[in-house]
This record gives structure tokens, sequence and C-alpha cells, in this order.
């Protein structure tokens, strides 16, 4: 408490589920979306992306292969 | 594998981390637990990609790991095997958020969704996925989804095709808003027998595709507690 008279009150995120067991402390900590050291707390990050595009796209190729 | 969390927010720390997230799309944040520790084998990852690719077939078309300087990690790539595979615990993690990924474009309307696997320092095996998301009942779904069939495919049982209908049918209910979606209109609108509409009906509530209340609007609005 002692950083409570210079902190910005913590954004929280909405909490959807929660599993029993888990303390309400670290569901806080779990929901909190300005922990400021992402980058640091983490070991490994693998990124990943699908659009709909490309799936669509795709698929006009493969029709357009059929029909010609 | 347990999920310990899911939560719905805008984490401006993690767009720091992949410069393909959309600033003004919210995320949902999955913290998982993943055990038994340890990765895939080759074999069985890409037996396990075969299996989720007949459910999942737009996974085929996924990019990944375009930014992954960061990870001091091997990974692995095969031909005609969109998801790489770094041979440890993060596999499984990551292959959730590839199939939560890919249930927001086919079942949440997005044109373009984006996903991160981070894996913490400690515990090693827990892990916080951010999605892109734009409705957290879809969010919610997916995720809860994703962990079942990843777990099913990890206790080697093989998928059952009913998990097709519980997507077909979560499909629907999205597209047809409104429509009646008590099994008996169900079952004659789609013709399907009643007892398949029931299971995925049962799927559906079980992870947390219908709000507990059936009222509450999940579309998200900031500042919504
Ligand atoms: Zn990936």
């Amino acid at each position: 408490m002692h950083k409570a008279m210079v902190a910005e009150p913590k954004s929280r995120a909405r909490q959807l589920f929660v599993a029993k067991g888990v303390s309400t402390e670290d569901a806080e900590r779990f929901s909190d979306v300005d922990s400021g050291s992402f980058a640091n707390r983490y070991r490994i990050v693998l990124d990943c992306q699908s659009e709909k595009e490309s799936v669509e796209r795709h698929r006009k190729i493969t029709v357009s292969h059929r029909a010609d | 594998m347990k999920i310990l969390a899911v939560v719905y927010g805008h984490f401006p720390d993690v767009l720091k981390l992949y410069s393909r997230f959309q600033p003004a799309v919210g995320h949902l944040k999955v913290v998982l637990d993943v055990y038994p520790a340890g990765g895939f084998e080759r074999e069985q990852f890409l037996s396990m990609f075969e299996q989720l690719a007949v459910l999942f077939p737009t996974i085929s078309q996924h990019t990944c790991c375009t930014e992954y300087e960061s990870t001091p990690l091997y990974l692995e790539e095969e031909e005609g095997v969109s998801i790489k595979r770094v041979g440890e615990t993060a596999d499984i993690a990551h292959l959730v958020e590839h199939l939560i990924v890919d249930m927001q474009i086919s079942l949440g309307g997005m044109r373009r969704c984006s996903g991160l696997t981070c894996g913490w320092k400690d515990p090693e095996n827990r892990f916080d996925l951010f999605v892109e998301c734009v409705d957290a009942r879809v969010g919610l779904f997916a995720a809860q989804f994703a962990v079942y069939l990843v777990t099913q495919i990890m206790a080697r049982k093989k998928l059952s095709l009913r998990n097709e209908l519980v997507l077909k049918l979560a499909r629907y209910i999205n597209e047809n808003q409104g429509a009646a979606i008590d099994a008996e209109s169900l079952s004659s609108v789609l013709g399907w027998k009643k007892g398949n509409v029931e299971m995925a009906l049962a799927r559906l509530h079980e992870f947390g595709f219908f709000p507990p209340d059936n009222r509450e609007d999940t579309r998200m609005e900031e500042g919504s507690a």
C-alpha cells in the first residue's frame, strides 16, 4: 500500500471466467491490463494470424481452376 | 490442461509484442496451465494437425511465427503444416491459440484475427494467450472448446465428428440471431436428428456459448463490468 499514494488506479479487463481454486488475488492479477512488464514476464512468444481474404482467395483460385 | 481465467479487454503492452495487432480491437486473454509438460513429437504433431484440419480446414492458411526473432527456440517447419512446432510445452498452448484464432473468423465474424502465445518464465507451464476478439461470447466458447479438443487429442482419443455439429450449430445461431433455438425448431430447420441438436446445444452451453442469464449482451462495450 506504500505505492498507493502515487499509483494510478489499476485498469482491469472484464472477467469472463475464473476457474475454481483460483484466488481472488490471482484472478485480479490475471485481469490487470497494465502489468508494465509483459516482455520481461514471458520466456517465449509465438505469433499467429488468420485472414479471411486469404482463405477466400484460395477458394476462388480453386474454383476458377476447376471451371477452366 | 486447465484454463485458470478468461478475460476481455485492451492490453496496451501486448500491442508492442506483435506488429500485426490492430490497436482498436480488444483482446481475449486466456490464462492456461498446461500439463503434463512437454511438447509434441513430430509424428504426434502431424497426426494431430491432420485431425484438427478436418474440423478447422482454414488453419492450413494461417501464418505463424513471422516475428519470432525474440524466441530463442528452434522452430520446426513442416511442409503443408501452417503451425510451427518448437518441441516443448508451448506447442500445446500454441495449438489451442490457433484454434481460438480460427474460430474468431469462422464464428466471430472477424475478417482478420491475430494471436500470441506467451509462455511465462515462472511457472514454465503457464501461458497467456492473447487473441483479437470482437465478441466475448464467441471468444469464451472458442477458448473452452479448443482446450477440450486438444485435451481429447492428447489423450489419444480420435476426435468425434459430432464436434463438427457443435461448430455448425454455433455458426448457424450466430448467423441467424433471433431465430428459435429450441431443439425442436433447430432440428426441423437444419434437418438434423433431434438427438444431435440436443447434444450440440448441450456442448454450446457447457463451453459458455450462451451467456449465463441469456440476457447479457456480450458484444463488448467499454466500461461494462
Ligand atoms: Zn502460430
